[in-house]
């Protein structure tokens, strides 16, 4: 019986981690977000939190603001990266994954000097200060491509290619071809870019602050300012929870359940 | 026909240079910058070394480079170490605990950063730690040792499972067949995540800013500061160091590129 | 079976299961020392398990192996003196040649005696095997298999054949008492597949080792072993020489596995005499009287003659060359006989046919119905074999009859609740039909086997639960279709299991 322990055995330490440092401080969010503070200083359980976010105006606008920043620079993103992946995947240049890299290359610079070296990009043309929002979704886009990239970049490249010539030998002229093959068969790539730069496009306040001069508040803006200004672990909870729903609801939408990682975020970066 | 085509390559070519422009003109304004004694870009300015040569006289600036790079390579070591063992310990789980182990390994992947910030905030709050490096060290397994499970998890996949029975079968013990075969085998996976998770570690601001103890900063803390604070006199510094570091990761990355390459043309 | 003292390898009473789903069920089989033994049977049949539980990659469920008459069956792989050539030869590819080779001989320890010089005392110690010893091991072992200077090639460069070498060499350096080879030759092209087969024979004599060899394909069987142990479905079917496996086979799954045949259902007549395809054929076989049994006969042990002159009489259906003979197969009545002969015949053509005793062979019929427990449930309806059946209760009690109810009320008058009553039910070959609508039928499977019996099929169909149905059927369906299967409520032969009073 002895025998097959040990491999086993290896995944004690890290299932022992995740228990205390995912799950567990996952749950105390799921904690604070449901309860309050009372009079007498105890915790008790409470909605408070929930009609709290929903009752207030500059919530509301706070989560309209980041679900449309994010899905603008998402749309972006798909709109640039679609047809930069398509030409390097089809380009039929065996050394293609040299000029991906060319691409991706900025990946690997530290992601606030590159929001910094666009601040001061966006300063010297004029853009900072005046346009906050332009420059929040130029900084996410700028930021997040790469992310879109790749993913729709290795579906094209796995396309296999005797379906695009049996489309071509059933009659389908090369639209027809794309639209009908290529696209639907790239979909999955592009589903798990989306996931992949929807969330952090509504929480990654470094961007939004750098860029949109600390004017705009964003989710991720918000929870912190609870945590660290406010001292409010409740409803910094409750937004968390919130937005938990919401990546909840994207993963659904674009199927990123059933995405067996083969994608997922900087899998091919090395 | 063949005009056509021409005219689709040629457009191909002009909306990649379209791109890699988006790309690079804020890396490049930079780096000329970096070199130009001007404080704010596109101010008048001669060329001057003196912010390289500040850089590296500043104290502050050099802790912060080697706390970042000693952070990151400990935490990519611990992550490796950790997530290699866990998953070997996945794969050769039964299904149910496969499962389970997995999906609790996807939770800080799918997670936005700051849910999973705030959260380690929350804990280390409620057991009363006051921030450490301890905790910033975990912080940072949170965010790399997942990418070292799914790095290595379909190397051990792909790998002939009779491979281990094999070693097994010549008379090795389990431990020996993991070490003399097994981990030969995912070693490609084991350097991706260990590569993956020094990069993830010098990349994050919102999990460090959480985490990390009130006097300890790397690069990411101190340059978003700096910027927020609207702290001018930092940023030509902070130029020269970006320009530094971007020119350090491109021979990297150029270095790894052509062993791997090369690696592949040996096995053909 | 004699010979106790030259066991090598014995199992007793072995069965495995994974997940509750039995895969080995109650395997007895020994091995002699320096044998040549083949585990034949289709895929599924569990040979590769039984490989598996001799090498210690997995336990048995329950039972023994002896290896020279002690229990090894919870030892682990790397504690056993057995060494396995794997299916796809599991070379590390992250080692050349010689390490490959070299991997078991540098874990192995050796005890070596030393005598002391100033005490003349001898003593022993475990050492490892110095690097000289181990280079020349294996210098020997590539020599064996013919690989001489391939120390220092690279895995991928080999081909297939010279991977499969370097296998075998792995194995057979670390000299172990029993030498497994799991489907070795499976991943070559035929014409390597056999020079292979000559090579693993001579090899096998040469080292006078004990060979154990899985496989399916049974010509590669035939060829190499001095032993058959051919398996299905979890069990041993007949263990044998070549020679008996193919003339006696021990019923008509072996017949039909082994070479080509004809099977046709038959009635023993007494007294050394059979009959089938309406015919009445003479036999060596003793059966008892009017005992259904199975009868296979070689199509190379059909002999043509005139229309007028044969036993049997048909009209030729189809001819193939298959290069050395010609395939004819002929109909007689409902049967279609296959032919093996040297001369040709044309389609349409009549044909008698002559069959000798010594090309009949009688086996016993190991089914002749399907007999389940089952229980009468609240609607008069009977659950057994893992479905639920409509049924006649009232032929339980005969002259009874049912009322507004549903309770029975007998010939006396007296009214019965029949729920939860135990019953055997009984289902006869050819009273069920198969469906590939799945809520056709009263309950769902998969076929497991078929074996073709001269104008049918003979189908055995297993449930989720295990449960099997064999059963008869024209059409030929395929092995691993699921299907549903329909029994009407008057083939179901009920019987009380307690005699109540009625």
């Amino acid at each position: 019986m002895k025998f097959h322990f040990s491999r086993k055995q290896l995944c004690i330490p890290y299932a022992v981690f995740l228990v205390c440092f995912v799950i567990l401080p996952m749950l105390l969010i799921v904690f604070y977000a449901f309860t309050a503070e009372n009079e007498t200083g105890n915790l008790t359980f409470s909605f408070n939190n929930f009609i709290g976010f929903f009752s207030s105006p500059s919530k509301w606008q706070t989560l309209g603001v980041s679900v449309t920043i994010s899905l603008i620079a998402t749309f972006f993103c798909v709109l640039i990266a679609y047809p930069l992946s398509y030409i390097l995947a089809r380009s039929g240049w065996k050394k293609s994954n040299v000029l991906l890299t060319l691409f991706i290359l900025p990946m690997w610079l530290n992601f606030v000097l590159r929001i910094t070296a666009l601040r001061e990009l966006l300063d010297m043309i004029g853009f900072l200060g005046n346009y906050d929002y332009v420059n929040t979704i130029i900084g996410m886009v700028y930021d997040f491509l790469p992310f879109m990239i790749l993913p729709i970049y290795t579906q094209l490249l796995k396309l296999d290619k005797t379906l695009l010539e049996a489309s071509k030998d059933l009659g389908a002229g090369a639209f027809t071809t794309f639209t009908k093959v290529t696209l639907p068969l790239s979909m999955p790539g592009v589903y798990s870019g989306i996931t992949m730069v929807f969330v952090p496009s509504m929480t990654n306040y470094v961007v939004s602050e750098t860029l949109g001069n600390s004017n705009i508040t964003i989710l991720g803006k918000l929870i912190e300012e609870y945590f660290s200004t406010y001292a409010n672990w409740h409803m910094g909870s409750m937004i968390s929870i919130i937005l938990l729903v919401i990546i909840f609801l994207s993963m659904l939408a674009t199927g990123g359940f059933k995405n067996d990682n083969e994608n997922s975020r900087g899998s091919n970066l090395w | 026909m063949v005009k056509k085509k021409k005219a689709i390559d040629s457009l191909s070519v002009i909306y990649c240079i379209l791109v890699l422009t988006f790309i690079y003109a804020p890396i490049l304004l930079l780096m000329i910058y970096s070199f130009n004694s001007a404080k704010v870009i596109g101010e008048e300015g001669s060329f001057s070394l003196k912010w390289y040569i500040a850089l590296f006289q500043s104290e502050k600036v050099v802790t912060i480079l080697i706390n970042t790079v000693v952070l990151a390579f400990i935490a990519a070591t611990l992550s490796t170490i950790l997530g290699t063992a866990g998953a070997i310990g996945i794969f050769y789980s039964k299904k149910k605990v496969n499962r389970v182990v997995q999906i609790a390994n996807q939770i800080p992947i799918a997670n936005a950063e700051i849910v999973t910030a705030l959260s380690l905030a929350l804990l280390f709050s409620l057991i009363l730690l006051p921030r450490t490096y301890f905790s910033l060290i975990v912080g940072h397994l949170v965010l790399c040792t997942p990418f070292v499970v799914t790095s290595v998890l379909p190397k051990l996949k792909q790998m002939d499972n009779n491979l281990y029975e094999a070693a097994l079968d010549l008379g090795a013990t389990p431990a020996q067949a993991l070490r003399k075969v097994v981990i030969p085998q995912i070693q490609p996976g084991i350097f991706a995540g260990f590569m993956l998770s020094i990069t993830l570690s010098l990349d994050d601001y919102i999990v460090t800013a959480f985490t990390k103890p009130k006097t300890f900063d790397t690069i990411s803390t101190y340059v978003y500061n700096a910027v927020k604070n609207a702290s001018k006199s930092d940023l030509p510094l902070i130029r020269a160091l970006s320009a530094i570091i971007f020119l350090l990761m491109i021979v990297i990355v150029i270095v790894m590129m052509v062993k791997s390459s090369s690696k592949e043309e040996e096995k053909r | 079976m004699e010979g106790n003292e030259n066991k090598i390898i014995e199992l007793i009473n072995v069965s495995k299961s994974f997940e509750n789903t039995d895969v080995i069920d109650n395997v007895n089989l020994y091995i002699r020392k320096g044998e040549f033994v083949t585990l034949l049977g289709p895929s599924g049949c569990g040979k590769t398990t039984t490989l598996r539980m001799i090498a210690g990659f997995d336990l048995p469920t329950s039972g023994q192996i002896l290896l020279n008459n002690k229990d090894i069956s919870q030892l682990p792989p790397n504690k056993r003196p057995i060494n396995t050539v794997f299916q796809r030869y599991a070379l590390f590819p992250h080692l050349n040649i010689f390490d490959n080779i070299a991997f078991g001989l540098k874990l192995k320890k050796v005890t070596n005696t030393y005598i002391n010089d100033k005490t003349g005392e001898t003593y022993e110690k475990q050492e490892k095997l110095t690097k000289s010893e181990i280079e020349q091991k294996v210098k020997k072992a590539l020599a064996l298999v013919d690989l001489e200077g391939f120390e220092k090639r690279n895995v991928a460069t080999l081909s297939g054949g010279q991977q499969q070498r370097v296998a075998i060499a792995r194995a057979i350096v670390n000299e172990p008492e029993i030498l497994l080879l799991d489907e070795p030759l499976g991943a070559l092209d035929l014409k390597m597949r056999k020079e292979m087969q000559l090579e693993l024979k001579e090899m096998h004599q040469k080292l006078g080792l004990t060979f154990i060899y899985v496989t399916h394909d049974q010509e590669e069987a035939l060829t190499m072993s001095d032993t058959i142990v051919v398996m299905a479905d979890g069990q041993i079917q007949q263990i044998g020489k070549p020679t008996d496996i193919y003339n006696e086979p021990a019923n008509a799954f072996v017949a039909d596995f082994i070479g080509e045949s004809n099977i046709f259902n038959a009635t023993y007549e007494g007294d050394r005499k059979v009959r089938f395809c309406g015919k009445v054929f003479a036999c060596e076989d003793d059966f008892a009287k009017n005992e259904p049994v199975d009868v296979v006969v070689r199509p190379e042990d059909i002999e043509m003659v005139a229309p007028d002159q044969g036993m049997l009489t048909g009209t030729v259906i189809s001819v193939v060359f298959k290069g050395i003979h010609y395939q004819i197969i002929v109909k007689v009545g409902k049967n279609e006989i296959e032919i093996q002969n040297t001369q040709s015949r044309k389609v349409g053509e009549q044909i008698g046919m002559n069959i000798y005793p010594d090309g009949i062979h009688v086996m016993k019929k190991e089914f002749t119905s399907n007999v389940f427990n089952g229980v009468i449930t609240k609607h008069n309806t009977v659950e057994f074999g893992d479905g639920e059946f409509a049924c006649d209760v009232t032929k339980l009690y005969p002259g009874s009859h049912l009322d507004e109810e549903g309770y029975l009320i007998t010939a006396k008058g007296n009214k019965l609740d029949l729920t939860g009553v135990e019953v055997t039910a009984e289902v006869g070959l050819n009273d069920i039909k198969m469906s590939d609508d799945p809520d056709e039928g009263n309950v769902r499977g998969e076929i497991i086997s078929l074996v073709y019996i001269g104008d049918h099929y003979r189908y055995t169909v297993r449930t989720e639960n295990e449960e099997d149905y064999v059963f008869a059927c024209d059409d030929l369906w395929n092995e691993n279709d699921k299907v549903s299967l329909i029994i009407p409520a008057d083939k179901i032969r009920l019987t009380l299991k307690k005699q109540e009073d009625a």
